[in-house]
């Protein structure tokens, strides 16, 4: 069992940056505490880890993997509130707001157009892990984290900017 | 490590390898050298830069993002009454946001209705102290008679409030306003609703939600949601539930769906840590939990059975594992305990809460004549930062509300602290 001690450390080393990539995950921070939360319970039955870093944001890709996979009502409901947040939010729009809000939209449709795999890899980057990391926790081989990233940033810039293109042409007649 | 790519040319992802450092030195020096002689790749590599610049970009883009969207446990079920509380969507955390809001209208308001009392009551009062001194009163004073018009009474009223000053300040204090009944809090939301009311309304509304600490009952959900699709998982969890594998408590669904079977309810774990002095909110360890019987709320009591005006939030991540949440201005933690049976081992984790409260949105219908016909909607923006030092207080709008919407924004993560923690199943303290 990993001692108090050691999970302390692995707490204050990795919580903050597990925290973000599963919020950017799944784009509920609520949510993406908790099962940050929960990795950390399954490190404190672990015996050893070996490689922490991938140890950690791969369990916690499994946790929600398994619940996403399953269950779809997430996402259809978290559309549903988020445009009902965005009709309430017409009234008295800030600008500034809004376009964070469009930004934040757009940069979420754009990373959910990502395989799976190309995501994970992506926000792992993202946060730091070296491609040794990213290929442990994605059981790649390292020669293939370079094209999975490549292939992930041209396909995330050019959804986004798709859609950036589509929300000038939608404002454009009005 | 990529080892030698096909062609004359560095693949693209050998090209982003390299500019991410992962390349080991000689194959670097050999993709640099390339680089240095091929213009057709040296542009390649400009286009990688711009990508991974973009790629952050649009990736730090999704950092803000609304907390609490998803709440299965606010969804409809059939065990759940027809609760005001649930259809207007109140959860402990809005319901913070509203008490803050709804102490300002509150106040703003009890100033009204003080002066609308004192206009029935100014001649009265006005000629009592003028009799007692011993002078008759002579001139006319104002008609008392209730106005029709909603806004003349309040303006008139307003007027004779600041003309009134004494009584405006001994009337204040709220627990002398009587508690309407919840009747007259629905009707506080019609057009006609008079000042009186509304004040009473608030105050209502402040008090459901200082109450709303304790379980409400309609928050419980017991038993599976027969609505949703049942996944293997969950189907594997009941049978393994109807073997008695699981105990002492059973979960449905997914992350967030919290039902709480039974056997968890009316338990109390006594939750400890090896390090001394250690809190979780302002509940200084070791401390109960005790799990209610009727709904995902527990109590957070200290060690010799006291009760604390903490109360947490139960929720679910795995099928062995359950996490409560604690959160309040400028305070967010949560601890998770896993594992089955009487003793489990958990994690828990304090950290300053570094949301801010970005929109709140009330619904309500004003009293203003020009808005009284539809459901006007008034929107409270503030930017300032959401602290137990800086509370978001923004100015109260005019329209009583029943709050609809609030939102939270904040960056993921923040300074988090972390304590191993141990619960072992007690006797609940006798309340």
């Amino acid at each position: 069992m990993v001692t108090p001690d050691r999970l302390t450390a692995l707490f204050r080393a990795y919580h903050q940056p597990l925290v973000r990539f599963l919020t950017r995950q799944l784009g509920d921070r609520d949510w993406a505490e908790e099962i940050a939360q929960e990795t950390f319970v399954r490190a404190l039955k672990q015996e050893t880890i070996a490689s922490e870093r991938s140890w950690i944001f791969a369990v916690a890709m499994n946790l929600i993997r398994d619940e996403t996979r399953k269950d779809a009502r997430h996402r259809r409901r978290l559309e549903l509130m988020r445009d009902e947040a965005r009709a309430e939010s017409v009234v008295e729009p800030a600008p500034t707001s809004m376009e964070r809000d469009d930004e934040r939209a757009m940069a979420r449709r754009a990373i959910e157009a990502l395989a799976e795999r190309d995501r994970d890899a992506l926000l792992m980057k993202e946060e730091g892990l070296s491609y040794e990391e990213i290929a442990a926790a994605l059981e790649l081989s390292v020669g293939s984290v370079g094209t999975t990233l490549s292939r992930a940033r041209r396909r995330l810039t050019e959804a986004y900017e798709m859609l950036q293109a589509e929300a000038a042409g939608a404002k454009a007649p009005a | 490590m990529m080892g030698e790519w096909e062609g004359p040319h560095p693949d693209e992802g050998s090209i982003h390898a390299w500019l991410d450092g992962a390349l080991d030195a000689s194959e670097a020096a050999t993709v640099e050298a390339h680089v240095r002689e091929c213009a057709e790749c040296a542009s390649r590599v400009a286009e990688a830069r711009g990508l991974i610049a973009g790629a952050s970009r649009v990736v730090g883009g999704l950092d803000e993002v609304p907390a609490a969207l998803i709440r299965p446990a606010m969804t409809p079920t059939a065990k759940s009454g027809n609760s005001m509380w649930r259809m207007l969507r109140v959860t402990p955390a809005r319901a913070s946001i509203a008490a803050v809001l709804l102490v300002a209208l509150g106040i703003t308001l009890t100033r009204t209705r003080i002066a609308t009392e004192s206009v029935t009551s100014a001649t009265s009062s006005s000629a009592s102290r003028l009799s007692k001194e011993g002078v008759v009163a002579s001139a006319p004073l104002p008609n008392a008679a209730p106005m029709k018009d909603g806004l003349l009474d309040s303006a008139i009223a307003r007027r004779l409030a600041n003309d009134h000053p004494v009584r405006t300040l001994k009337a204040t204090p709220g627990m002398s306003v009587p508690a309407p009944s919840p009747s007259e809090v629905a009707s506080a939301t019609a057009p006609d609703a008079s000042s009186p009311t509304r004040v009473a309304a608030a105050k209502v509304s402040i008090r459901a939600q200082l109450d709303s600490a304790g379980p409400p009952a309609d928050r419980a959900r017991v038993g599976f949601d027969a609505a949703a699709p049942a996944t293997a998982r969950r189907m594997a969890l009941a049978g393994r539930a109807a073997e008695g594998a699981i105990a002492p408590f059973a979960v449905s669904g997914r992350v967030g769906s919290v039902a709480v079977s039974q056997p968890l309810a009316g338990q109390c774990y006594l939750v400890e840590s090896s390090k001394a002095g250690a809190q979780w909110g302002s509940v200084t360890l070791p401390l109960i939990v005790a799990f209610d019987s009727s709904g995902p709320i527990a109590r957070v009591m200290t060690a010799a059975g006291g009760e604390t005006d903490t109360r947490a939030t139960l929720r679910q991540v795995a099928p062995d594992s359950l996490v409560l949440r604690l959160r309040r201005i400028g305070y967010d933690g949560s601890l998770t305990l896993s594992g089955m049976g009487a003793t489990r081992s958990g994690v828990m984790r304090s950290s300053q809460s570094t949301m801010r409260l970005s929109e709140v949105v009330t619904t309500g219908v004003s009293t203003d004549a020009a808005a009284a016909t539809d459901q006007a909607r008034s929107k409270v923006r503030s930017d300032s930062a959401r602290s137990s030092r800086a509370p978001a207080a923004p100015a109260a709008p005019a329209a009583p509300a029943p709050l609809v919407s609030s939102r939270e924004t904040g960056i993921a993560g923040g300074a988090a602290a972390a304590l191993v923690v141990s619960a072992r199943l007690v006797n609940c303290p006798k309340s």
